[in-house]
């Protein structure tokens, strides 16, 4: 019975093989927020003849979903954009095929948070509060250069952050606190913070354009919890450009929380030897030197070079707090939660 | 003095003149009918009346007072619409209700008087029927009980058989005259179908490019007719031009001949041009050879009509006149025919 | 609707059963939960209870009454429809914000100091931003079957001794109660299943159902729990549904004379009608437009103004943004040109509008004489009141079938906005389809016509109306992307709101002054669209005479 099977396989594999001059495809599935330029692109599409298709997947908790969804039977081959607060979650759903790239050698260790190379770090960012330069002198205060500093009457009223459960910025800066005061003390400083009237909005387009001073939204609050990169993009994207930057970022201990981003190969992937291509261009200067203008973070890769602006304008902390992934995953919804109950009531 | 008067009434619709100048006047127990064509601006008129709609010029007047202003719902007139407009979410009791309730009546005589006005309409045991299953003809009565139950001042109904079959029509028709005739409210019936004013009507008014042409009883109306116009509206279509040869006893030279007229309607002259209309009751054949009143020519059909026979005579140059005649006349007969002066009009050729 | 709708449904829920128990862990707070589904409900009825305050009235207006800018008005008022929450978010704020121009006004007029209107993330801005969004929703329901509103019926009322009043409590609105209570079950389900404007315009405060299956979704990636609350929420959904349409059942509707002019409809004529009118309009200006017109200010100005600034420069510099829409500066390969955005959009909305048009049709020729008509329109209720997040996860998940979902992407975004439109279209083509009488369609047979003549010739001039509304609706829903197809990723298609999204994630002035560039545009797209639409819903295409 099989005999009357093989020789029709057999025309279609041979149909197909020498089919191959059609380009093979790539698929990668990325966040809402990727952006790369077509010329870097179209150099890894021609030197392996492939043609990537990108799929945008939502944010990066969208994303992650999908992929847990399609565990085993992955819609694409490679996945970028897991961070390292869902980094725990992603390596304990298995969804990774682990890859030793070569460029590693290039990334510093302390982003190399996965020891097993199923996550490889590409890109990391720091989420800081931006203040508005304008603002502080033009009323004789002080610019706040701690946490603590943040609880004092005299920043009253002045600061707009995001909710954790609703935005990653926000997560992301409760995070810090946490780190700063431990998974004891920090719900007492955030009733400090509360009691100092701090503005909490759901999201940062609502808290960056419209209720931060330093933005186009030319909104009340003076501090707003934003990227470490802000500042830049305020210069670069404004028209003229301004010479004296408009916002800069409070960079104290434990004041910015690290983010970094990560790509892995979807295990079940039909296309081990081309993701494996990908992921290394991905980790290459070429491609990481791309990355600042285009998604505004920082390379991981140490010999890529970041743009002038970055070098003038960022302020890069020198104590970025940091939490183990796994502590993140343990307690996230915990922490969320705690938080909610305390100042949303 | 007259309870309703219309003076006047003139309105445009999208600017074409609708209705000029009408005027007429319904006294106490009087069946008045608005006979016209269909879009003649009728059921315009009572509109106006009803004060659904307001004239451009001209006044309503009731028991002398003038009432333009006087909005709809208060004039106590009741309005019967040509499609029933009965209220499809309530049941035939409370659409016969509805008048009674706006007048606050106590729920038990409302009862009485609900039960009442369908008796009256033959339509008691449908009392607690849906609106939205019933006939037409069921309709048509629950409208009529409707628009009675209130005891309204006026009654005006406007096309009220319109909707019907022929038989239903007449059945229905002839209830409708007997109620009419034991209300003893002025009315005011509109319709474009002659048999039915005539057989209702206490007084018709023809209505004709928005004018009022002509009123009177119906007998006056129809033996009379005012104009050609009229006279072909109510059947009359035996007509020819002819000129005034003499103007006492009126005699008129035609193409078929002289004829002597006894109802010249108008003053004439020698040399007039004119109109004769002969009335489809006034032939007779002839055996002798006339001067005068003879019309000669060949029998195209001869129909059976309730007792009589429809005869229609083609004359010269292809001209067809109809009339009745008692005996039935084979077809290709020639004939004479003997237009009695009685049965011949006379009218001024303004055209 | 099997497959679009209850397979991915219930794919996704599946994955709640086979651990249920790992749905609830302690931390699962449910009194927030319950907190959640109470306040869902409070804010839904709320909203809609404003939005039927607002909506009724100019129903009335929209339904009655000619007037000069009618049309231009009745577009102007669904505008807000097809806005992105974003959007709206920003044209609030810049009228009534801190910084808005209500505020400033009012400062400079009173001499105040501190801003006089404070309502950013309030229950009120919620309220606000829901009648703004769904008003145009009770207008264009109620409104349409108004104007087919049989007026003798009124007329008879008249003459048997009703009041103006009492004609229109009687007589008029027990008549019109099906179409308002339909209009106020689509409005209610919007609004509770609404979440950019509880996420943006009520803040962290509030919180409903729809917030909760996003934050269990994406940021506890807790889809068991996520199952659950869109249950529940599914659950309530079905509830309202059946006591509304219960609510409305036995109702005859509304009385339609097969009309192919609007003749029910004249200028208002008596002092309290010109009143009404101009009163109506302004309430309808102010509320409805304001908030856009602020906005295309804004994104002319792109900066709270101070008074007398120099408004001819800033109108040059953001006329750059225009411009700057249209370059590429980074190379990006993920830059979204407007004009294709533009044309992504309408294609998706002209698809959507033909599809739910050929359903609703179908659906409705099938229906007109069922009694399965309660069942199915309960039924056809259901997507609306599904959370967005649930049903894309849905979608994903049945149709993922490897790379082969990117081609169906282009078939899928106007199948899943002509799902959400079904109700509407079935509400709006029914009862015209039940208006014809079988007469005129058996005379027209007897006097030889074919029966494809005799639709086209008889039935299609009398439901054309109500088709084209259902149209206009299909489009307007789906240019405002509704639902579920946030969810559905498509690199290759951006749409309009897609581009807005893009600049706004960024921060940048010149970020920003593109994104309102493009809210404009899309304003811009949304009245040249709907005017078209609106001329071919009242003008029969020559030919069906």
């Amino acid at each position: 019975m099989k005999t009357k099977w093989i020789l029709p396989l057999v025309l279609v594999g041979i149909l197909l093989a020498t089919c191959s001059p059609e380009p093979a495809a790539l698929t990668v599935m990325v966040h809402d927020s990727f952006a790369i330029s077509t010329d870097v692109m179209a150099e890894f599409e021609n030197a392996n003849n492939v043609k990537v298709n990108f799929l945008l997947s939502g944010d990066a908790g969208s994303m992650l979903n999908k992929a847990v969804l399609t565990k085993g039977a992955p819609i694409a081959d490679v996945l970028y954009g897991v961070d390292n607060t869902f980094l725990s979650r992603a390596l304990s759903e298995g969804i990774f095929e682990a890859y030793d790239s070569p460029l590693l050698e290039q990334i510093p260790d302390q982003f190399e948070l996965d020891t097993g190379h199923q996550a490889l770090p590409v890109d990391f960012g720091d989420v800081c509060i931006n203040f508005d330069t304008q603002y502080f002198p033009d009323k004789g205060l002080p610019i706040p250069a701690t946490l603590e500093d943040l609880a004092k009457p005299e920043y009253k009223g002045l600061l707009v952050v995001e909710n954790p459960a609703t935005s990653s910025p926000g997560l992301a800066f409760l995070l810090a606190t946490i780190a700063e005061y431990g998974t004891d003390g920090y719900q007492a400083y955030w009733q400090q913070l509360k009691e100092n009237n701090v503005v909490v909005v759901n999201d940062w387009n609502t808290a960056y354009y419209t209720n931060f001073s330093g933005s186009s939204g030319k909104g009340s609050q003076p501090m707003v919890v934003s990227y470490g990169t802000s500042p830049a993009a305020e210069i670069i994207f404004a028209d003229p450009r301004p010479d004296k930057a408009p916002t800069a970022s409070l960079v104290g201990k434990n004041m910015c929380f690290r983010q970094i981003e990560f790509v892995g190969i979807l295990k079940g992937s039909k296309k081990q030897a081309l993701a494996e291509k990908f992921v290394d261009f991905m980790l290459s200067k070429h491609f990481q030197e791309d990355i600042p203008l285009n998604m505004f973070v920082f390379p991981a890769n140490e010999t890529a070079q970041v743009p002038a602006e970055f070098t003038k304008f960022v302020q890069v902390p020198e104590q970025p707090a940091a939490l183990s992934t796994d502590q993140i995953s343990a307690n996230r919804e915990q922490w969320i939660e705690a938080w909610r109950a305390l100042m949303l009531q | 003095m007259a309870l309703l008067e219309i003076r006047d009434i003139t309105k445009s619709y999208q600017n074409h003149p609708l209705l000029s100048g009408i005027s007429f006047s319904v006294e106490k127990d009087e069946t008045v009918c608005l006979l016209g064509p269909s879009g003649g601006g009728k059921s315009t008129i009572l509109r106006i009346i009803a004060g659904l709609e307001t004239a451009e010029d001209g006044q309503v007047l009731w028991q002398g007072r003038i009432i333009n202003a006087l909005p709809s719902y208060l004039r106590k007139f009741g309005l019967m619409f040509q499609d029933y407009a009965l209220f499809p979410h309530m049941n035939v009791r409370e659409n016969v209700a509805f008048g009674l309730r706006m007048q606050k009546m106590p729920d038990n005589k409302i009862k009485e008087s609900v039960t009442e006005a369908l008796d009256l309409v033959n339509m008691g045991n449908f009392a607690d029927r849906r609106v939205t299953d019933l006939s037409g003809g069921e309709q048509q009565r629950v409208a009529l009980a409707r628009a009675l139950a209130p005891q309204p001042q006026l009654l005006m109904l406007d096309e009220p058989l319109g909707a019907l079959d022929r038989t239903l029509r007449e059945k229905l028709g002839a209830e409708l005259r007997g109620l009419l005739r034991k209300m003893k409210i002025p009315a005011i019936y509109v319709t474009h179908d002659q048999q039915e004013a005539f057989s209702i009507a206490d007084r018709i008014l023809v209505l004709h490019q928005g004018r009022i042409v002509q009123t009177g009883t119906p007998f006056e109306v129809y033996s009379l007719p005012a104009s050609p116009w009229l006279a072909t509206f109510f059947g009359m279509d035996n007509q020819i031009h002819g000129i005034v040869k003499k103007k006492t006893p009126l005699t008129v030279t035609t193409d078929f001949g002289e004829f002597a007229c006894a109802c010249p309607q108008g003053e004439f002259h020698k040399g007039e041009q004119v109109i004769l209309v002969f009335k489809q009751t006034g032939a007779e054949v002839s055996k002798n050879v006339r001067k005068q009143n003879l019309l000669e020519g060949q029998v195209a059909e001869s129909i059976f009509s309730a007792d009589r026979f429809k005869t229609k005579v083609l004359l010269e140059n292809d001209i067809g006149f109809e009339f009745l005649l008692d005996n039935e006349i084979k077809t290709g007969q020639n004939i004479h025919l003997f237009i009695s002066p009685d049965s011949i009009l006379c009218f001024g050729n303004s055209a | 609707m099997g497959v679009f709708y209850f397979f991915p449904l219930g794919k996704l829920v599946s994955l709640s059963f086979p651990h249920p128990g790992s749905a609830l862990n302690k931390s699962t707070n449910w009194k927030i939960i319950g907190g959640a589904a109470g306040f869902t409900f409070l804010q839904a009825g709320l909203s809609t209870v404003l939005t039927v305050i607002l909506g009724l009235p100019a129903a009335y207006l929209f339904g009655r009454f000619n007037f000069t800018g009618k049309n231009a008005l009745r577009i102007a008022s669904t505008l807000p429809f097809i806005l992105p929450t974003v959007v709206v978010a920003a044209g609030f704020n810049a009228l009534i914000g801190l910084k808005g121009w209500l505020n400033l006004a009012l400062m400079g007029i009173l001499g105040a100091s501190e801003p006089l209107i404070n309502i950013q993330n309030s229950l009120a801005a919620i309220l606000l931003a829901h009648v703004f969004y769904n008003t145009s929703i009770v207008i264009r329901v109620v409104s349409s079957a108004l104007a087919q509103f049989d007026r003798k019926l009124e007329d008879a009322a008249q003459t048997l001794g009703a009041s103006p009043w009492k004609t229109f409590a009687k007589i008029t609105l027990p008549l019109l109660m099906p179409s308002i209570l339909s209009a106020v079950l689509l409005v209610f389900l919007f609004d509770f299943t609404s979440f950019g404007v509880i996420l943006m315009m009520g803040g962290p405060r509030f919180t409903t159902l729809e917030v909760e299956i996003y934050i269990q979704t994406m940021q506890f990636l807790n889809l068991p729990l996520a199952g659950i609350l869109s249950l529940i929420q599914l659950g309530i959904t079905m509830l309202v549904t059946f006591l509304l349409m219960r609510m409305g059942d036995g109702g005859i509707g509304v009385p339609v004379m097969p009309r192919l002019q609007q003749e029910s409809l004249r200028n208002p004529v008596r002092g309290w009608e010109k009143v009404f009118t101009s009163i109506m309009v302004i309430l309808l200006l102010s509320l409805l437009i304001s908030p856009i017109v602020s906005l295309v200010f804004r994104s002319f100005s792109v900066a709270a103004p101070a008074i007398g600034e120099g408004l001819v420069e800033k109108m040059h510099l953001s006329l750059n943004y225009y411009r700057e829409l249209f370059i590429n500066r980074q190379q990006s390969l993920f830059y979204v040109p407007p004009i294709g955005a533009v044309l992504n959009s309408l294609r998706f909305a002209g698809t959507s509008a033909l599809i739910s048009l050929s359903l609703g049709l179908m659906l409705a020729y099938g229906l007109v004489s069922g009694k399965n008509l309660r069942w199915i329109n309960l039924l056809m209720m259901l997507p609306l009141g599904t959370s967005a997040v649930t049903l894309g996860l849905g979608f994903f998940t049945a149709f993922s079938g490897g790379v082969g979902l990117q081609k169906w992407v282009g078939l899928l975004i106007p199948l899943a906005h002509a799902l959400i439109s079904l109700p509407f279209i079935l509400r709006v083509v029914q009862p015209a389809l039940r208006s014809i009488p079988v007469n005129l369609k058996l005379a027209a047979q007897s006097l030889g016509a074919k029966p494809l003549d005799v639709w086209r010739f008889v039935e299609l001039p009398i439901i054309w109306r109500a088709l084209m509304t259902a149209a206009v609706y299909a489009f307007t829903i789906s240019l405002g992307e509704f639902g579920a197809t946030s969810f559905l990723s498509r690199p290759d298609t951006p749409t309009m709101p897609v581009a807005i999204f893009r600049y706004l994630n960024l921060p940048g002035s010149s970020n920003y002054g593109q994104a309102m560039a493009m809210a404009v545009i899309i304003l811009f797209v949304c009245v040249v669209s709907m005017a078209f639409l609106d001329r071919l819903q009242f003008n029969l295409p020559s030919g069906t005479k």
